[in-house]
């Protein structure tokens, strides 16, 4: 008989205790050590058990031996786990008893199987989706680019003879026809930037950015693209404001991408001022980078229309002041072809406290011909 | 290609349940473009069937089988991208499991092989209800309908499901494949003659094409 109880005393995978009528564990087998992590002889069985609501009693079980109580127990591996504890009163001692259930664990299992078999198929639809997502974002592009290209031309004759009948006609024409006629020069205008941003959108997306850097100053690129904006700035009564730090270095750049990027924010920024505000333009080292700022006193931007401002097809973020409606392809072509020289941009902006646009450039060498995904 | 010595070196690995160790080897494969039938048959089924014979001999158990079938799902997501990617064929498929059956990589390898060719596939995971799948097919008016069975006593289920498909379903063919296979049942199929046995992904890989054609 003892050969027997020695046998299950070393092998059984349960908890097997002897503890006295106080809970004082006088034996314990080996597979309740091990689990335990602990020596346990000498120890009360309250002190393994997890007792959060500080309401176990040892003496309750002893009150009710007959029923299974389900208690955890912190493991080796300190994690709680509940088993169930079966009492049997010996006189002087108390043999406790306490196992895994074992349906409950199958159960648990089973579970657990069929949601990471669902998560698997999850993944699986997600990932399908994706690339259906992609596919389709890939087609709009096409489309967009085609149709962006067959419209250009016909826009390009519009503007060329809209010009030309300004030039040749306006001696001839009433100051109605001529207004009329300045009007259709300015929507057809409008029209090309658009279909520009529509066909570097498209480029951009399919990959097919390419950036010819050259050795440049920011500055002369600066320069260069306020000559586009400044008649805006005048029309609007906006004064522009460039300061630039004189040591600044020569750079890797594509000038006239970087120019588009410049006109952008500063045309931006006009176009959200009052009249007889200031525009400030700053250009300064910044570490190992150059630090380009463009600052307006218009009405802010909230954090909300922030977040969104770099995605295409967002309109600007608040309302401009000469009432344009713009598509808002802009700041993400601006933000696409920054991140394609290796730079970042940002903007910083309160309500009704104006805007500030930031844009860093490495100032050492990179790559040429740099591709932007 | 995948050597003996790999094969071992992974195996060794999944049945220790190493799921990161398993993941770094096959990342390794993926980078080196390896074929994805390839890692299909020669890494991923050929370890679970060792993973099952294990099992099988009592040398492994049930827990670490699941944990094995787990992490092998979980390493076919990372071919995924290279599988949605192929350009469309406009054509569609059903793949599933049938009631009762709870093991489905076979049937997802089988959906990924059908992607891989450009098909659109509607991949039902394990234990799919018989009326779920008649749902999905009426809806779809898939191409194909794939139905993967790896336990032999299921056979009974799948002549059911069979039957029942030709209520709403009478062009597309189906395709029956899977574990169960190896034991037994391929001659029952001679009773339903639009009812193609596949024998491995390899055979799918001929049926896709020859249909592709």
């Amino acid at each position: 008989m003892n050969r027997i109880q020695d046998f299950i005393d070393r092998h059984a995978t349960m908890l097997l205790l002897v503890t006295d009528r106080e809970g004082k564990i006088e034996k314990a087998n080996p597979y309740a050590q091990q689990w335990v992590g602990q020596a346990l002889v000498s120890r009360y069985f309250s002190e393994i058990v997890i007792d959060l609501s500080k309401r176990f009693r040892f003496q309750d079980l002893l009150d009710d031996p007959s029923t299974p109580h389900p208690l955890s127990i912190a493991t080796a591996a300190l994690h709680p786990q509940t088993l169930v504890f079966r009492l049997k009163d010996l006189g002087q001692r108390i043999l406790i008893m306490g196992q895994h259930d074992v349906q409950e664990m199958e159960k648990l299992q089973k579970e657990i199987l069929s949601l990471n078999k669902h998560l698997s198929n999850l993944t699986r639809e997600l990932h399908q989706s994706n690339s259906q997502l992609a596919r389709l974002n890939q087609l709009k592009n096409q489309f967009l680019g085609m149709a962006a290209h067959d419209l250009r031309k016909p826009v390009g004759v519009m503007m060329s003879f809209t010009q030309i009948l300004l030039e040749e006609l306006k001696p001839q024409m009433g100051d109605d026809h001529a207004s009329l006629l300045g009007f259709i020069d300015r929507a057809t205008q409008d029209m090309a930037r658009l279909i520009d941003e529509f066909l570097d959108v498209s480029m951009i997306e399919a990959g097919r950015l390419e950036l010819n850097l050259q050795h440049l100053h920011l500055v002369d690129v600066i320069d260069e693209a306020l000559r586009y904006v400044r008649p805006l700035a005048a029309q609007r009564k906006v004064e522009l404001n460039l300061h630039y730090s004189d040591n600044l270095p020569p750079m890797e750049l594509d000038g006239p991408k970087l120019g588009q990027v410049i006109c952008n924010l500063v045309s931006n920024a006009i176009e959200h001022s009052p009249t007889d505000a200031k525009v400030w333009i700053r250009c300064e080292n910044d570490g190992p980078m150059v630090r380009l700022s463009v600052r307006d006193m218009g009405m802010g931007i909230s954090e909300a229309k922030k977040k969104t401002m770099f995605q295409p097809f967002e309109r600007a973020g608040t309302e401009k002041n000469h009432g344009e409606r713009r598509i808002g392809l802009g700041l993400t072509i601006a933000q696409r072809i920054v991140e394609a020289h290796g730079g970042r941009i940002w903007i910083e902006s309160k309500l009704n406290e104006g805007a500030c646009f930031f844009v860093t450039l490495p100032s050492i060498p990179i790559r040429t011909g740099a591709d932007h995904d | 290609m995948i050597t003996d010595k790999n094969y071992s070196q992974y195996c060794t690995q999944l049945v220790q349940g190493q799921r990161w160790a398993c993941q770094e080897i096959v990342q390794e494969y993926l980078d080196r473009d390896i074929d994805v039938q390839e890692l299909y048959t020669a890494l991923f089924q050929r370890s679970l069937y060792r993973v099952g014979e294990l099992w099988s001999l009592n040398r492994l158990s049930v827990a670490t089988e699941h944990l094995a079938t787990s992490i092998t799902e979980g390493l076919m997501t990372l071919v995924y991208p290279r599988i949605f990617n192929t350009d469309r064929t406009g054509k569609s498929v059903v793949v599933s499991c049938i009631a009762n059956e709870y093991h489905q990589i076979g049937a997802k390898m089988v959906a990924d092989t059908f992607e891989m060719y450009g098909w659109d596939g509607y991949f039902l995971g394990a234990d799919t209800p018989l009326q779920d799948l008649l749902h999905l097919v009426d809806s779809k008016s898939p191409d194909a309908i794939c139905l993967s069975l790896s336990v032999y006593f299921n056979i009974p289920r799948l002549l059911e499901a069979i039957t029942a498909l030709r209520t709403v379903q009478t062009q597309a063919p189906i395709l029956v494949g899977g574990h169960a296979f190896q034991v037994g049942g391929t001659a029952i199929l001679s009773h339903y003659p639009e009812v193609t046995h596949i024998d491995s992904l390899a055979s799918l890989e001929a049926f896709i094409k020859s249909v592709s054609n």
